[in-house]
């Protein structure tokens, strides 16, 4: 089971526990020939408790779709993976001991929607009951078919666990067939390596049980809520979908080991959505009617370039159209070596005597790029900064080459230099 | 002492050796990838950019120089400023640009002008979290590369993703996030659909993809559950048809026919218009 490769996921049937829930003793009998011979006897009991009506949170490791995030789920059969590798095999619906040559999981994943619970649509809720209510069944309530006298010493009927009341209806149209189940629950095995893959993200075994049923979802207006619960089998072996028991009461009471809802909107698939997409160029289509009209070359040569029309209110107050391109633009522009230095955004205007029309994109970008600097104190007082001392460095290195050129317009050497400037110094000093 | 003689000696020394300071660089670098640039600056018009689509563009230095230039341009108050500025408009770009390609990769490394990518709005930026862009495209001096460098994938809004690359794009991938392996169906004309069967045998080709499509059978009424028994059977008898299962068909054969592998889908870039 260990040889496996980075990022390869294994599939198991089962996973069936070695020794399953219930209780146990251990008995050792010893005859020591010595004494006598005489035999000693000793008895041990020991429970091995597996989740029944409830399950640490800890157990469910991740779902899918995640919980309350809304989607186009529409078409996933929702999923829950557990951590414990054995336990949708630990237990047999039907009492007694799991079949390890076919294995049947007592847990299935239901799908509720809201249009299963007309004319209300509201989702029933999850409440915590004690176990005596689950398997007591109020009035007109049918629970698992399970006595008092089934629960374990480590069990007790004022356990809490969560339950469901669903319609019968509801119930009997959902729930997997027998011949269902042994598809809907399996193994797997993850090796993800240095590779993240969030939901799969710990290497290791996992049991996973899968619904049977898609989501509700829609396409316009909100979106629609489902959810999803595991729910114990036990008890129910009777009234699967297609099996010949008949459940008289009007509501079915389950107990829910784990539960979440999501968020359903939209048909559209990663795949349909993708072959959807248009692709081109970031740029206008020109029009298509008037395309006589005057100076619609112009439009359509700019449009080409990736321009748009602006409204454009120029310093003097006028109200005019100016040409704009941002950044993003349809074509390719080498980077030039030189540019021209611009010492205010006017100075990017560029007008166009032909047409009479400015373009103002050059001149957008400084202005924008100056706003955005000021925006940010911390830049802006940086490069101040930062230019105060260029300005000290600049001022003191000119005056040091402009004495250094001094000299070396006078034609002499580096120690000539030396000796001139010592003998001046000493003698500004006598 | 002669004026042009000593503007000549100005424009050689100033900002000859000037050191970018880290913050300065940083926050230029960001600037370069067009962080805090409003949107409207970068597609004015919402035609250029409609519902469903990708569109391609390059990365237009000069705009790019302008904008670094404007916001350089704060502090200055002598006329030694200017000598700093005009001497510094060149190498913008280049310092800016060695700090650009940190903020995703955290090394420093070079830019391999023309930088190039891609607007995408669509449903998918929206319903798909962490979605996967890997393009591959040619540097500046025609090396192919693949995949080219990712400088920015960032969500702008809900349902716009914008994506620029170390490079000329030429063909881009657009990856389903991995963690997003389930289990489903294709639901196209009000049914569910699977359109491919995975072999099983032999090892070598083990989860290669045999086209075959078939519908979902469901349960009767409208309740849309899945028939598992008998979608199982249909299944095995499609791969003992073509040989691609030795083993009982089990939950686990099942759940490796039912696994929705990450959608994923190629565009190419399409011709660009000649400057």
């Amino acid at each position: 089971m260990s040889d496996l490769k980075h990022g390869l996921i294994k599939f198991f049937q089962a996973c069936v526990p070695p020794l399953l829930p219930g209780d146990y003793t251990v008995a050792v009998d010893q005859t020591v020939e010595e004494a006598g011979p005489k035999s000693f006897h000793t008895e041990l009991e020991f429970s091995v408790a597996g989740p029944r009506f409830s399950l640490n949170p800890t157990d469910v490791y991740s779902v899918y779709p995640p919980a309350n995030q809304s989607g186009e789920f529409g078409n996933t059969l929702p999923h829950i993976v557990l951590a414990r590798r054995t336990l949708p095999w630990e237990r047999n619906m039907e009492g007694g001991d799991p079949d390890e040559k076919n294995p049947c999981p007592w847990l299935a994943l239901l799908v509720l929607s809201p249009s299963d619970f007309l004319p209300k649509a509201e989702l029933p809720k999850i409440e915590a009951r004690k176990v005596l209510e689950l398997l007591g069944q109020g009035k007109g309530i049918k629970g698992p078919d399970l006595k008092e006298s089934d629960l374990k010493q480590y069990e007790s009927v004022n356990d809490l666990c969560n339950t469901i009341d669903i319609p019968r209806a509801v119930f009997s149209s959902i729930v997997p067939a027998k011949a269902d189940l042994p598809y809907l629950a399996h193994v797997r095995e993850v090796h993800t390596g240095n590779k993240e893959t969030a939901s799969l993200k710990t290497e290791g075994c996992f049991s996973v049980v899968l619904a049977n049923r898609f989501p509700e979802t829609t396409t316009e207006g909100e979106a629609s809520r489902n959810m999803a619960v595991l729910v114990s089998l036990e008890g129910f072996q009777k009234y699967l979908h297609g099996e010949t028991g008949t459940i008289s009461e009007e509501t079915v009471r389950l107990s829910v080991l784990a539960h979440w809802s999501f968020l359903c909107q939209g048909k559209n698939t990663f795949k349909t959505l993708v072959e959807n997409l248009k692709t081109g160029l970031l740029k206008l289509t020109p029009p298509e009617e008037n395309t006589n009209k005057e100076g619609m070359d112009e439009v359509i040569k700019a449009f080409q370039l990736g321009y748009t029309a602006l409204n454009h209110h120029i310093r003097q107050g006028e109200n005019t159209i100016s040409w704009y391109r941002g950044p993003l633009v349809p074509l390719f522009y080498q980077k030039l070596d030189v540019y021209r230095y611009l010492p205010c955004a006017d100075a990017a205007l560029r007008y166009n005597y032909e047409t009479g029309l400015l373009d103002a994109t050059y001149a957008a970008a400084w202005q924008l790029g100056r706003l955005l600097a000021l925006q940010n104190p911390h830049f802006a007082q940086s490069m101040y900064r930062c230019r105060n001392q260029e300005r000290q460095k600049t001022k003191s290195q000119i005056q040091k080459q402009v004495r250094n050129d001094r000299y070396a317009l006078s034609g002499k050497d580096m120690d000539e230099r030396l000796a001139d400037e010592i003998g001046s110094n000493s003698a500004a000093l006598k | 002492m002669d004026e042009k003689y000593k503007e000549e000696i100005e424009m050689k020394l100033t900002g000859a050796t000037w050191e970018m300071p880290q913050d300065i660089g940083e926050w230029l670098g960001r600037l370069l990838l067009l962080y805090g640039v409003p949107f409207n600056y970068l597609v004015p018009e919402e035609a250029m950019l409609p519902p469903e689509s990708i569109r391609f563009f390059y990365l237009d230095p000069g705009w790019m120089k302008c904008l670094l230039e404007g916001a350089c341009s704060v502090g200055k108050s002598s006329s030694l400023d200017k000598l700093f500025d005009q001497n510094l408009r060149n190498s913008f770009l280049d310092l800016a640009g060695e700090k650009a390609s940190e903020v995703r990769a955290g090394e420093r490394g070079e830019l391999n002008w023309p930088l190039s990518g891609f607007l995408l709005r669509s449903d998918l930026v929206e319903g798909w979290q962490g979605l996967e862009m890997k393009a591959s495209g040619v540097d500046g001096r025609g090396n192919h590369i693949d995949p080219l460098q990712a400088l920015r994938i960032d969500r702008l809004s809900p349902d716009i993703m914008l994506c620029i690359f170390n490079g000329k794009v030429t063909e881009i991938e657009i990856k389903q996030p991995p963690e997003g392996l389930h289990f489903g169906a294709a639901y196209i004309d009000n049914a569910y659909h699977k359109f491919h069967l995975r072999k099983l045998t032999p090892d070598k080709e083990a989860g290669d993809q045999i086209d075959k499509k078939f519908n979902i059978p469901m349960r009767s009424g409208s309740w849309r559950v899945v028939n598992v028994l008998e979608l199982a059977n249909c299944m095995k008898e499609d791969l003992e048809v073509v040989k691609a299962i030795e083993d009982p068909f089990t939950s686990a054969e099942f759940a490796v026919q039912m696994v929705e592998s990450p959608g994923k889908a190629i565009f190419e870039a399409p011709e660009e218009n000649q400057a």
